[in-house]
């Protein structure tokens, strides 16, 4: 080793230096040794590395790929899709080993995941005047009826959240197909969580009776008004994939197999391209009671008006539930669908 | 993309208050990452070529930084996100030369010679700069480390988290690696023949 008589102002001196050229001063404070200053400046030169412009393009769209992407993809993902099912609850998820009947069986709703999502999106695109609509026609997931038969004149007041709020990432079809599978062998095994039935089969026009309980305390109420909040804006962006980001694993699976089993018409909009439909936007329906469950879960209950000629007054139910310190949808009741 | 100089003092470590909001903005939507991906990706990767002298692997480790960063994003509480930033790459790296050779000691592979270069490379390089990156490669392990942090443009409290060393030792660490960087390159035209071939 090279013999040296260490100065320490020197070495506190080279540090101010050094932590100068870090912070961007054009001229730094500190004063060194002109040949050591030459030094710095040598060996700064030689390991500046420009990456080539198409690396570092390439890499982002990699990684925009892998998080965003509508499948798993071929390439590398660099987040590893496990790890995004648990921002749900990957507790919660059936954790036993399917037996080859059962895998048998879920290959075949896997593959009903990937063909309905192509086919369906086309053929859902298809029937859309004027191109391809978020918008669903009718059924369970007509949550949030926007109204196209008669306009509703809303109140002055009434507040639209805009598709620019929601700002959480879209679930990968790799892994709502990961997450049907274990809904899927739950119902083969008669392992659903629910312990009473809410989503509704047929259009009913008074809410099912849910069961009482106290109000929650104010910061669960704001954190799930939040989500209630973005999941309105997502519906205004009209992305389904982010929606579901807001949801649990249970109720992504409740969403898109309501009987144990994808239907043509809820996979293939997972093929459709976010697409917000102007003058069509759900409102943030003023929520009338958040209330604690004897579950554990909350329901977020509010009213909307039907459209002419019935214009009741419905009640709706979203029911969330906590996982690792955050709240996701779990179950829905939409009492002006059918 | 227009970057606010306004500054602000967390710990030791200055931040901008854009870099503080794209954080934030990240942390909600992971696609608001893209700035700070635009503002460090040539320091990361210059840090992970300068560290293994493999432009491939560079890139590689390079976007498993990001990655890595990416997934961990939301549970980001540090106060100087360049230094967690260069943890990760830092990390990447080990892992990454353990991966290669679990039986060499990782000082032996950092200190591998630089494969040949291309014929391009050499006109984009120089001599000069292959000259002190060969110098580099004479610094030991702990040096090389902190000039290659250093170059990314990380201050001294930032080098000194990445390494998991107090900031003291890390200014102990450059000033005896730039002292013999600066002899070496005094004594340049006896050594230069020698030290690339």
């Amino acid at each position: 080793m090279t013999p040296f008589n260490r100065q320490p102002d020197e070495a506190d001196r080279l540090d101010d230096y050094l932590d100068d050229l870090a912070m961007g001063e054009p001229a730094p404070r500190s004063t060194i040794e002109p040949d050591l200053a030459q030094t710095v400046a040598r060996v700064n030169r030689s390991g500046a590395a420009e990456a080539p412009p198409h690396l570092k393009a390439a890499i982002w769209e990699d990684l925009m790929s892998a998080t965003y992407a509508g499948d798993a993809g071929t390439m590398a993902a660099p987040i590893d899709p496990g790890a995004r099912i648990d921002r749900s609850r990957s507790g919660w998820l059936p954790t036993f080993t399917p037996d080859k009947s059962r895998s048998s069986r879920f290959a075949l709703v896997a593959a009903a995941v990937a063909v309905f999502a192509l086919i369906g999106g086309l053929v859902y695109s298809a029937m859309q005047p004027g191109g391809p609509s978020p918008t669903p026609p009718g059924g369970n997931y007509a949550f949030f009826a926007p109204g196209d038969a008669t306009p509703i004149a809303w109140p002055e007041d009434t507040v639209f959240p805009p598709a620019e709020d929601c700002t959480v990432p879209v679930v990968r079809v790799g892994e709502i197909t990961a997450i049907l599978q274990s809904s899927y062998e739950g119902w083969e095994r008669g392992s659903s969580q629910r312990d009473f039935p809410l989503t509704p089969a047929d259009n009913v026009p008074s809410a099912p009776p849910l069961p009482d309980g106290e109000a929650v305390d104010a910061d669960t109420a704001a954190a799930i008004e939040e989500v209630y909040y973005t999941y309105i804006a997502c519906r205004n962006a009209g992305s389904i994939r982010q929606e579901f980001w807001l949801m649990s694993n249970d109720g992504i699976a409740r969403a898109l197999a309501p009987n144990g089993r994808p239907t043509l018409g809820m996979i293939g909009m997972l093929a459709v391209e976010p697409t917000p439909v102007p003058g069509n936007a759900v409102p943030l329906y003023p929520i009338e009671e958040l209330r604690l469950l004897p579950d554990g879960r909350v329901a977020l209950i509010y009213q909307t008006l039907g459209s002419a000629p019935v214009e009741d007054q419905y009640i709706n139910y979203l029911i969330f539930v906590e996982h690792n310190g955050s709240w996701y949808i779990d179950d829905r009741y939409c009492g002006t669908c059918g | 993309m227009e970057i606010t100089l306004k500054r602000e003092r967390w710990g030791d470590v200055e931040i901008d208050d854009a870099e503080a909001r794209w954080i934030a903005a990240a942390q909600r939507d992971l696609r608001a990452f893209a700035p700070l991906y635009q503002r460090y990706f040539d320091a990361v990767y210059g840090y992970a070529r300068n560290s293994l002298r493999d432009p491939e692997l560079a890139a590689d480790i390079t976007s498993e930084t990001f990655a890595r960063a990416m997934k961990a994003l939301p549970r980001y509480r540090s106060n100087s996100f360049r230094g967690w930033l260069f943890t990760i790459a830092h990390n990447a790296i080990v892992d990454s030369v353990r991966r290669r050779k679990p039986t060499a000691p990782f000082d032996d592979l950092l200190m591998t010679p630089d494969r040949d270069p291309s014929p391009e490379e050499l006109v984009l390089a120089g001599e000069s700069t292959r000259w002190v990156s060969a110098l580099l490669d004479r610094l030991t392990e702990n040096q090389r480390q902190v000039v290659a942090l250093r170059i990314a443009g990380l201050t001294g409290p930032e080098i000194a988290d990445v390494l998991g060393t107090s900031v003291g030792a890390v200014k102990a660490t450059q000033f005896r690696a730039y002292s013999r960087l600066r002899e070496w390159l005094s004594d340049e035209p006896e050594l230069r023949d020698g030290a690339i071939r």
